[in-house]
């Protein structure tokens, strides 16, 4: 706009009319602008207010309808339950809170058909709370939710369920009711399982530790023994595949047990074991250099004197003359304690202590027995080289062969799988030993007394152990028949110890010859080739096919 | 003009970042109650692995064999025949 044109400019003062202006009016007009504004931005403010508390607010706790379950599972090498967590329910009633008692009763009668009703009929009248079944299944809970009484309580509980009963009891222990593991696996790794987050993973297989109990329970029936145990062991890596100690009990009833009868034999059971020492005793020798396979030992006495005993062979008809072989196959007393003399003390408890035969063990669960301490002297040396004044565990025993088979590597008996590293193994025991002995171990079960086992095929090699229980300190009539084999013997994987506890005689049962025709009816004599030898080789023929083509 | 340009500035951030977290809130339910659906089928997996490892664990097995399979024989090692690669 030019000078010119603002000149151009008129105004007509007849439009303006300001004496009349009403300055309220667009005051008015003004204000109801402002109002707007003022009503708008309220609620912009009012918006973004609770936008932000919104968002400033901490997370509301969260409802989780998942159960929340912390004790974690328990599964066999092959990821079979063996012990499971699972989420039941207590039904409980509040008589205070029936209003139709007589219906109530018809419904509770329709749905607990098992219960006394005159019982509950009794509780419903009464004032306190009552539980009409514990742990009920979730079929039946879901009819009980159906029922829409309001009195039914229902309480929420996690049950710890064995699915296989007895077969693993002795392993897998107990948990109280505050869910703490009181015995075996469950109290040793009670915190691991409680953390809830990883299943633990067991060494044994479920159908191997079946087999063996089986095995075991009809061996019961046979030599009526009131006790036995079988262990299953990797000779390489000490992982145990079955361990069984009969008689044994259903975990899933959760009773308390104080009976020394159910005691687990394997790993608390301290027995003396007899012959099955007489293989570390040659082993000694051959590691220390001291004897060799075909030493001979000439002109053998029968009998011996020993702290006011007598040490005497078992078999009278053995030869005078005995090569170290010749010792073990025939389980000669005399030899071994001759073996045992020029070992001598020193180093065959070094040797005892190093296969780990002499001390408490270390084990996955607690229940562990300490073998009886003991004064080393002359006549103890004599007995401790033919098995007897010495005690130990079958577990220990297992381990003891395990490391004489495998090459003479250190093994730990294991319950629980881990990665294992066996190029990291450590050498105790000079290479040659398991050379040397494990041919031996073949020939006690072809020519000697572990005839019953030799399964064609599994190369089974071993030694049997007869010797009396003790009882309060005094020896008895009754008999441990022990029988500790290694297979295959041309390259060891594993070691199954059978000890059968207080056999007797049977006169039907009837023994079918492996290495050669023909069948023996009746037990001739209560030792460990007639009753563990026997009941191994069964074990075997059912397990060696599992073995070679599972594992 | 400056200090309300600035003042805008803030308050739309505030609110956006409370939108955000409103959204993510609510995507963090969705995870939520998406992880309580996986938990509680799992749950119902180990159940039924359960049941299944029950009713085929060697007792059941046994007891079925000695139930149905009375007449099956154990073949003995000493029976099979060793084929050699050229028959």
């Amino acid at each position: 706009m030019n000078k010119d044109d603002f000149n151009k400019i008129t105004i007509n003062s007849s439009n303006l009319d300001l004496d009349n202006f009403n300055s309220s009016k667009f005051k008015i007009d003004l204000n109801r602008v402002a109002f707007i504004f003022i009503v708008i931005f309220i609620i912009i403010i009012l918006y973004s207010t609770r936008i932000i508390y919104l968002s400033s607010k901490t997370f509301e706790k969260r409802i989780y309808i998942s159960n929340q379950i912390n004790r974690a599972d328990i599964t066999d090498r092959n990821g079979n339950y063996v012990s499971k967590s699972v989420l039941t329910t207590n039904v409980g009633i509040d008589p205070k809170l029936v209003k139709d008692k007589e219906k109530l009763l018809i419904k509770l009668q329709y749905t607990f058909p098992k219960q006394n009703i005159s019982e509950i009929k009794k509780k419903l009248y009464g004032k306190k709370f009552f539980y009409i079944q514990k742990q009920v299944t979730p079929e039946r809970f879901e009819k009980i939710k159906l029922l829409g009484e309001k009195s039914i309580r229902l309480e929420p509980k996690i049950t710890r369920i064995y699915p296989d009963k007895n077969l693993f009891s002795h392993l897998l222990g107990q948990i109280d009711n505050d869910n703490n593991g009181i015995s075996g696996i469950e109290k040793t790794f009670d915190n691991k399982l409680k953390d809830g987050r990883k299943q633990l993973v067991l060494t044994l297989d479920k159908e191997l530790q079946f087999i063996i109990r089986n095995e075991l329970l009809n061996a019961q029936n046979v030599f009526k023994n009131i006790g036995g145990t079988g262990i299953l062991m990797n000779v390489n890596n000490g992982e145990i595949l079955s361990l069984v100690s009969i008689p044994d009990f259903d975990l899933n009833q959760r009773k308390s047990i104080s009976d020394r009868k159910y005691i687990n034999r394997a790993t608390k059971g301290v027995y003396e074991l007899g012959s099955v020492f007489k293989t570390f005793t040659i082993a000694a020798g051959l590691n220390y250099g001291l004897i060799s396979s075909n030493d001979m030992f000439m002109n053998l006495e029968k009998k011996m004197k020993c702290g006011g005993r007598i040490i005497s062979e078992y078999d009278e008809d053995l030869p005078k003359d005995l090569t170290v072989e010749d010792i073990l196959i025939n389980s000669s007393n005399i030899g071994s304690v001759k073996i045992g003399q020029i070992i001598g003390k020193k180093k065959m408890k070094e040797f005892l202590g190093l296969i780990g035969i002499l001390n408490k063990m270390e084990f996955d669960i607690e229940e562990v027995g300490m073998p009886l301490p003991f004064t080393w002297n002359d006549c103890k040396l004599k007995t401790v080289s033919y098995g007897h004044g010495i005690t130990t565990t079958p577990l220990q025993l297992a381990k003891g062969y395990a490391i004489l088979s495998n090459g003479g590597y250190q093994v730990n008996p294991t319950l629980i799988k881990k990665k294992y590293d066996i190029s990291k193994r450590k050498k105790i025991l000079n290479s040659d030993v398991s050379a040397k002995i494990n041919p031996i171990l073949r020939k006690v079960v072809t020519n000697g007394t572990a005839s019953l086992s030799d399964v064609e095929g599994y190369e089974i090699g071993g030694k049997t152990g007869t010797a009396q229980l003790v009882e309060n300190g005094l020896y008895t009539n009754k008999k441990i028949n022990t029988f500790a084999s290694v297979f295959p013997i041309s390259d060891p994987k594993y070691v199954l110890v059978i000890l059968l506890e207080d056999t007797k005689l049977s006169k039907d049962y009837v023994y079918k010859y492996r290495n050669k025709p023909g069948s023996f009816e009746g037990t001739p004599f209560n030792t460990a080739g007639w009753t563990s030898v026997e009941i191994a080789g069964k074990i075997i023929d059912k397990i060696g096919p599992i073995l070679a083509t599972k594992y | 003009m400056k200090k309300y340009v600035l003042v805008f500035i803030i308050f739309f951030l505030v609110i956006t970042t409370s939108i955000i977290k409103n959204s993510t809130r609510e995507l963090e339910n969705k995870i939520f109650n998406s992880n309580e659906k996986i938990k509680i089928l799992i749950n119902r997996k180990e159940i039924i692995k359960l049941q299944n490892d029950y009713l085929r664990s060697p007792q059941r097995l046994f007891e079925f064999k000695n139930k149905f399979l009375d007449n099956l024989e154990v073949i003995e090692l000493s029976k099979f025949k060793h084929l050699s690669q050229n028959e």
